[in-house]
């Protein structure tokens, strides 16, 4: 048989071989693209941040665990992806292990950027809770509120009409975990220290919460997405190959869309307000001094 | 809002971050009704230990400057209605010793803030509202 010629296997191997060494090539440029300047610029302008000697060092370098994780994420994805499809005996891009690659990066990098918090010796604190509606505004909240909203009503859908048969339990469990990572990732960057005493530094801090938990609610918007298409499919077996087509398109689209509208384009919470006020020291104090 | 502590000072955490609170509240910079951080927010930003900070809203909640409520954390109180002065040396201490921790934070020394006072005096008596000599 010739499938078993040691020829053809020896040249079929060698073929994968420099196919995998080119995406591994592609992983590697993704993984080392620079930082360039104008993503910073883009981050100062659009969460209203003025960038000074002082904060500029701290900016870049939490810019850059993002950045670097999230390249990271995205060619480990995409080789994964890669090695999934290879297996199934398909060669392609797989752009959802990319993208998921990329999301998970993005959780690192949110996690990473806490050991960045070296305030020095004297602190400084703001006396207002920190909580999400300060650092996203009430129209990310929303949206991500309402498709947390129809995952759970979909699921429900889905569980009524087809019980909970083996093909629903990942993506049950998928949507679980992605919604404990959101969460408990979402925690970390609200909770996380802030003690500079410098209020450039603090300006730059409360920005890169804005900006980490808004790409965090458009990562989570777009990662609903595999798991939507499998309950309305799941939900509803008996739906012909056209509609359900249709159906993955929309929901992709949508979900996408969303997700990338809110990750990059979407207003900050900071637009409109005012720096961190210091404290106000009482007249009477200042005559003391002198 | 800013809160700071200096660890050079001699003055202890404990004191500045409760004389900064108090004298931000009596001052109206924090408005009657103001949520206040949560214990380890606050505890966690200044680096100082949760007990620490705890310990300053006790203090803040015995002198009536904020009420701790389950659920609702810590908010500033609603100012005191004025009542008859019945014993101007417990009037005075309040005040006095906020003072005394805000000259000592801030580094000067005894006669720094008497000479303050005795300036601020002075200045009373020329606008008129005659304090005793």
């Amino acid at each position: 048989m010739s499938g078993t010629d040691p020829f053809i296997i020896a040249i079929a191997g060698g073929v994968l071989l420099l196919v995998l060494a080119l995406y591994g090539y592609v992983a590697l440029l993704i993984a080392r693209w620079p930082l360039k300047e104008t993503t910073v610029d883009r981050f100062a302008r659009r969460q209203s941040l003025e960038l000074t000697p002082t904060n500029a060092t701290h900016v870049v370098g939490a810019l850059l665990i993002t950045h670097t994780w999230r390249r990271a994420g995205l060619a480990l994805g995409l080789l994964l992806g890669a090695g999934f499809d290879i297996r199934h005996g398909v060669l392609g891009l797989h752009l959802l292990g990319g993208f998921l690659g990329w999301f998970a990066g993005a959780v690192i990098a949110e996690w990473r950027i806490g050991s960045l918090d070296e305030p020095g010796e004297r602190r400084a604190a703001d006396l207002s809770p920190r909580g999400v509606g300060r650092f996203l505004t009430p129209l990310v909240v929303g949206l991500a509120a309402v498709s947390a909203l129809v995952c759970g009503i979909l699921l429900i859908v889905a569980i009524a009409r087809t019980g909970v048969p083996g093909d629903l339990l990942p993506w049950l469990v998928y949507l679980v975990a992605l919604g404990l990572v959101l969460a408990l990732t979402a925690r970390a960057i609200i909770n996380r220290p802030s003690g500079f005493a410098d209020p450039d530094l603090r300006e730059a801090d409360d920005a890169l919460r804005c900006h980490g938990l808004t790409v965090l609610a458009g990562c989570g918007i777009a990662a609903a997405y595999p798991a939507v298409t499998a309950l309305v499919l799941t939900a509803y077996p008996d739906m012909s190959a056209s509609w359900s087509l249709m159906w993955t398109a929309w929901i992709l689209i949508g979900c996408v869309a969303l997700g990338w509208w809110v990750a990059t384009k979407s207003p900050s919470a900071r637009a409109g307000r005012g720096r961190i006020r210091p404290a106000q020291v009482p007249e009477d104090a200042g005559a003391a001094q002198q | 809002m800013i809160i700071d502590v200096d660890p050079s000072s001699p003055v202890p955490p404990f004191e500045q971050v409760r004389a900064q609170l108090a004298e931000m509240i009596r001052a109206g910079a924090l408005p009657p009704g103001f949520r206040l951080a949560p214990i380890r927010q606050l505890a966690a930003d200044l680096a100082l230990a949760p007990g620490t900070v705890a310990r300053v809203y006790r203090e803040l909640e015995r002198e009536g400057l904020v009420v701790s409520r389950v659920r609702h954390g810590t908010v500033v109180a609603d100012p005191p209605t004025p009542s008859p002065v019945t014993d101007s040396a417990a009037v005075l201490a309040t005040p006095a010793r906020t003072y005394a921790a805000t000259t000592a934070r801030l580094g000067r020394s005894l006669d720094d803030a008497l000479a303050a006072v005795r300036e601020q005096w002075a200045l009373l008596a020329e606008e008129g509202s005659s304090p005793r000599a």
